[in-house]
């Protein structure tokens, strides 16, 4: 059972710190999105020439890679980033 | 001694009673009747969760986020004008009773509505329901909006730096203490509550200054000259952040600027509450007329343009659609998060209409509510703290303007990339950053420079509201097809929509009427427009015409943009209800309009 002084903290998370986390998740999934890209392009049908440190890099990687490709491959509205103005 | 009845405390009161008691009665009964939200029917948050945008979250914490999502200088600043036009009666009730009946509806269905269809936002939704040209209408009106919305709010931040010398000082800080935050947090890795301390002492400091040193004074550069310096100050502020990385300066800017964010609102609503004690009083008139004072506008349909946020934004079902919907936990979380961070946001609204209605001297503008924040705290704290809290209020103003502007300005800039992203030629140099974030500036500060502020803000409310509209209407024709009751938001949606276009082309009918006589200003305000192209020698006629022609344009537009969208959506809502057989087609063979599809 949350007590009320349990929900207040959690409310003035939300309030200040959650717009941070939210958006650096983000942030860190796009540098991560495009760190991958590099190296499994031809995963999605981009050819690139496997290097040796995607080999190496794979093991790592792997359990990313799914959720990955879903995301890179969605289809991109620019009206899902105005909820973001805020 | 002011009679209890005189003084704001039992009307803020009365809102927070009835706003208790709808939420408890009459949102429950319409979240059980019409969604009947099942605790065990999984959410886009625990469907889709991939630990960026969908994944599930404490229904308390995204309730704080909500709220700090919904609440920014709308809800301060309509009822600030709204009282000053008509009277404070008819604001009140336009507050109290359009939350109550449109506002938390619209925010939370807008999110079930999410929801309910994998977490996706307004756009695809549009798109998936209405069709292809809804969703285009969609997107063009949003270029309009950002526009209105840069050159409203750019104007109110200027006016209040020019107004209350000083204030620029506390937003200097609380940038400064933003970059210091987000390079201790995001480069030295320091744990953010040292740092949060190290960079409110910088605000502080701002604070300080701001008090100590009130300089540049109000109109060191004439009236007309001073807001537009200020006005370019804020738009070079505005252009930086928009274009620097979010977590350079945006994101801790935010952060830090909600602590006196939330201090400030909660300090007006205490001293409203014992405004009886304190002894002050309204000063403005319950009911002015039903011509409003200083413009002339006619209650209906301005008043529900005037006061947007506090009684229902159609700007909360983007953001109710968008973020929030996946994240919800549960779906019984939705009407907490949604309609419950809808109800306080409005007493933020009440807060700002307790502010102005205690203000002796008219014609203020959104400074109004600085004046009259101070004016209630000062009364509970002391009358030598006067000037301290005038800063304190003003610093308020700015935070809630510039925390929602750079974000306006960086989305409009995304826009325009994503517009011009597939075409060829020279027009692809409108994807730039530096250019698309430039445009805007200029066009907006070209906006502000012709002092019709009182005319932008309800072309700006009126585009606001429409989207309300437009996502009511939207609610109805997704519980249409799924076979709901769909009154609730159906009623609400129709009303907002014939206001709202009613009001804009009223709206734009004055900017053409004016422009056949442009001898006298639209407004007092812009006399001091007039005033300084004569000063410069410059005569106003066809400057003034030119600008009233455009603003009219505008207006036709969104008229015959919200028209189109509006049709499209009833189109969908009669095709769906004969899908489902609640009307069939009198007589004859009917050719079928197949919904989501554009003929």
């Amino acid at each position: 059972m949350t007590t009320f002084l349990q929900k207040v903290k959690l409310f003035l998370y939300g309030a200040f710190l959650f717009e941070l986390e939210t958006q650096l998740r983000k942030l860190k999934a796009t540098y991560e999105r495009t760190f991958m890209l590099l190296l499994y392009a031809d995963m999605l049908g981009v050819p690139v020439i496997t290097n040796y440190y995607s080999f190496r890099l794979l093991p790592y990687i792997i359990n990313q890679l799914e959720p990955w490709r879903k995301e890179i491959l969605k289809e991109f509205d620019i009206l899902e980033a105005v909820s973001d103005i805020h | 001694m002011v009679s209890i009845l005189a003084t704001p405390a039992p009307y803020v009161l009365l809102g927070l009673v009835l706003y208790y008691i709808a939420y408890r009665l009459y949102s429950r009964w319409i979240d059980k009747r019409v969604w009947d939200p099942d605790p065990k029917r999984p959410t886009p948050a625990t469907m889709y969760m991939d630990g960026v945008e969908y994944f599930p979250v404490n229904r308390y914490v995204l309730y704080g986020f909500q709220f700090k999502s919904v609440a920014a200088l709308g809800p301060i600043v309509g009822p600030v004008l709204a009282v000053q036009y008509w009277g404070w009666l008819p604001s009140l009730l336009w507050i109290i009773i359009g939350v109550i009946f449109i506002g938390w509806a619209q925010d939370y269905s807008a999110m079930m509505l999410s929801v309910r269809n994998e977490g996706r936002s307004f756009g695809p939704i549009t798109y998936n329901l209405v069709g292809r040209r809804a969703r285009s209408i969609l997107l063009s009106y949003l270029f309009i909006y950002f526009w209105l919305l840069t050159g409203a709010f750019v104007y109110i931040l200027a006016t209040a730096a020019n107004g209350f010398a000083g204030t620029f000082y506390t937003i200097f800080g609380t940038l400064l203490g933003g970059v210091l935050l987000g390079q201790l947090v995001f480069k030295a890795r320091w744990n953010i509550f040292y740092a949060t301390i190290l960079a409110l002492i910088v605000v502080v400091i701002g604070y300080v200054i701001g008090y100590l040193v009130p300089f540049p004074p109000s109109n060191f550069l004439g009236t007309y000259g001073s807001i537009m310096f200020w006005a370019i100050i804020f738009a070079i502020i505005l252009g930086i952040a928009a274009i620097v990385p979010l977590p350079t300066l945006i994101l801790p800017f935010n952060y830090l600027a909600f602590f006196p964010a939330i201090t400030s609102v909660a300090l007006v609503i205490l001293s409203a509450l014992l405004s009886p004690l304190t002894g002050i009083g309204f000063t403005k008139s319950a009911y002015v007329g039903f011509t409003a004072s200083f413009t002339g506008f006619p209650l209906w349909p301005l008043l529900f343009v005037t006061i947007a946020c506090g009684a229902i934004s159609g700007w909360h079902s983007l953001v109710s659609s968008g973020t929030t919907s996946k994240q919800v936990e549960s779906e019984i979380d939705a009407l907490p998060v949604g309609g419950g961070a809808m109800f306080t946001e409005s007493i933020v609204a009440l807060s700002s209409f307790a502010a102005i209605s205690v203000v002796a001297v008219t014609a203020l503008g959104a400074n109004g509510y600085v004046i009259g924040a101070a004016t209630l705290a000062s009364g509970l704290f002391g009358k030598t703290l006067y000037n301290a809290f005038v800063l304190f209020f003003g610093a308020f103003l700015l935070f809630m303007g510039v925390t929602v502007e750079q974000l306006v300005i960086r989305y409009w800039r995304l826009v325009l990339a994503d517009f011009v992203e597939e075409r060829k030629g020279a027009i692809k140099i409108l994807g730039n950053k530096y250019v698309a974030t430039i445009i805007v500036l200029v066009l907006s500060l070209a906006l502000i420079a012709t002092f019709t502020f009182d005319y932008i803000w309800e072309y700006f409310g009126g585009t606001n509201q429409l989207f309300a509209g437009f996502a009511l209407l939207l609610v109805a024709t997704y519980l249409t097809k799924v076979k709901k009751p769909s009154w609730y938001t159906l009623i609400p949606g129709s009303f907002m929509l014939v206001t709202t276009i009613s009001a804009i082309a009223y709206t734009a009918y004055l900017f053409i009427m004016h422009s056949f006589n442009t001898a006298k200003p639209l407004t007092a305000l812009q006399q001091l427009f007039y005033t300084y192209l004569t000063s410069i020698g410059v005569t106003p006629y066809p400057i003034v015409a030119t600008f009233d022609v455009i603003a009219f344009i505008v207006g036709v537009a969104l008229v015959v943009l919200s028209t189109a969208m509006g049709y499209y959506l009833y189109k969908s809502i009669v095709a769906y209800r004969r899908e489902a057989g609640v009307t069939q087609p009198i007589g004859g063979k009917t050719t079928m309009f197949k919904p989501g599809e554009d003929k």
